[in-house]
């Protein structure tokens, strides 16, 4: 690999002419963003800088005690990105929907870099936090879309739950319909991105690779991998997270016990 | 058979039943009237442990009800739900509902035909979509529905609020029928007057979550 072309500092600040339009924008239209776009660019940058110090950390120590804690943390992150997003109910979901992101993301990224790329050792960094980042960011949004499907059918289809409970089903028979739509809401967005790869986008990974001087066909094969893996970990994530979550959905006496929370639901 | 004690519930702190007790023997009717809003659904549905009280506890035939398993115990005591809820699907999908879970053989088509006469709806058929039904017709079906499970006693929620007199009028009916054919215990919750023998019922009001015996 010859590497991508470094970028000097000053180069990096003229960057910042792109931030000055959505500024200019923002003030000529009285959108009222400066202030989100100054703080979110100051935390890009200060995020990112802390990120180059941590990896070059961890790919210098190289310690599996290490690299697996830290990705751990990233999943913890991103159950808490969903806590913000997911509308509100009585159900605390945030417990069962961390364990089982971290269980099903780990498995994921584990046969990917083990299995597949057979990266030595299995926890190399540099395949590892990025793959595994990669699994996150996508099945992040599969979990959010899937809990905020199922809170809302709960919600809404309330009188339909409760007549089969009415009928004598169990909480499991009665939100089995929910359940279906929930996890496939989860998993369709990741089947669409396949249809459209490489026709619509080129995607992050290959991009990176292709501006590192990866052969094509290299990154191709790579991004082939992601692709699938991502199609496995929305599966597995929406599956686990949806089970244990519509779980606490319902009392040990079969009620169905989740109800619109009174706190507003966050922005975003 | 059925003995409420001392039953409380509050909703988000807003107390709606209070220290609420009753006792209904087998095969009696009672109807409860009282204002929208004063707990009179939130009883029914207790009844139905769709909700679970704060305090006090209900018997079923000297059995506290929280030792039986709450789907066996749904079909013994069965509630029809203030707006009948129909599933996607025929006439013949929302009644079949009422074996799936019990592992009752279902019936054929003749018995079907048979029930919906029970409920004057035999003009309908059976693949007709159940969701297209008027209110009235769904509600008929709705306690159908309920009926084919052989239930001990059963709780109706508001039945006639949402219809016309003449469907409210063909509902009384259908729950008059199986009264004097079955030994079935009744609790009726209305705030509105119901086409119905009075000399049959039991008349209760409730006010700020106690019943009171009507003179």
């Amino acid at each position: 690999m010859t590497g991508a072309l470094d970028i000097g500092y000053g180069q990096l600040a003229l960057s910042l002419i792109f931030i000055l339009a959505g500024g200019i924008a923002s003030l000529r239209l009285k959108l009222g963003l400066e202030r989100d776009l100054l703080w979110g660019t100051v935390r890009t940058v200060s995020q990112l800088a802390l990120m180059a110090v941590v990896l070059a950390w961890i790919f210098e120590v190289r310690a599996w005690y290490i690299v697996v804690p830290i990705y751990g943390l990233m999943i913890f992150f991103a159950a808490r990105i969903i806590r913000g997003r997911v509308r509100t109910t009585t159900v605390r979901y945030f417990v069962p929907t961390f364990l089982s992101m971290l269980l099903s993301y780990m498995l994921v990224t584990f046969i990917v870099v083990d299995l597949i790329v057979q990266a030595r050792p299995w926890y190399m960094p540099e395949y590892f936090l990025p793959l595994g980042g990669m699994v996150i960011g996508n099945s992040m949004n599969a979990i959010a879309i899937a809990l905020d499907r199922l809170f809302n059918d709960l919600l809404r289809r309330r009188g339909e739950v409760e007549l089969l409970l009415c009928l004598g089903a169990t909480g499991t028979e009665a939100s089995a319909d929910m359940f279906r739509d929930a996890v496939k809401a989860g998993m369709i967005p990741s089947i669409n991105a396949m249809m459209g790869v490489g026709l619509v986008t080129i995607p992050g990974m290959m991009t990176g690779q292709l501006l590192a001087g990866s052969d094509p066909l290299v990154a191709v094969k790579y991004q082939i991998m992601v692709m699938l893996m991502l199609v496995g970990s929305t599966a597995i994530g929406s599956v686990l997270v949806i089970s244990l979550v519509r779980r606490r959905c319902f009392s040990a006496d079969h009620r169905l016990t989740v109800r619109a929370a009174d706190r507003p639901r966050k922005s975003r | 058979m059925l003995h409420i004690d001392q039953l409380s519930f509050a909703y988000k702190e807003t107390p709606v039943l209070r220290d609420l007790s009753l006792q209904v023997a087998r095969g009696d009717a009672v109807l409860i009237r009282g204002a929208s809003g004063c707990g009179k659904s939130t009883l029914l549905r207790l009844l139905a442990r769709l909700e679970a009280p704060q305090r006090g506890s209900i018997l079923l035939d000297g059995i506290d009800v929280t030792t039986i398993p709450a789907p066996a115990y749904r079909r013994r005591v069965a509630y029809l739900q203030q707006l009948p809820v129909m599933v996607e699907g025929s006439i013949r999908d929302n009644l079949l509902l009422a074996f799936r879970y019990a592992g009752d053989p279902p019936p054929d088509d003749g018995d079907l035909r048979m029930q919906l006469a029970e409920v004057e709806l035999q003009d309908i058929t059976l693949d007709a979509a159940a969701t297209e039904l008027s209110v009235g017709q769904k509600q008929r079906l709705a306690l159908l529905r309920l009926l084919s499970m052989h239930p001990d006693v059963l709780l109706l929620d508001e039945p006639t609020a949402s219809l016309d007199s003449t469907s409210a009028a063909q509902l009384m009916n259908v729950v008059k029928r199986q009264l004097d054919a079955h030994a079935l215990t009744l609790l009726i919750v209305s705030h509105q007057d119901l086409p119905f023998e009075e000399r049959r019922l039991r008349l209760l009001h409730m006010r700020e979550g106690h019943l009171e015996e009507h003179a």
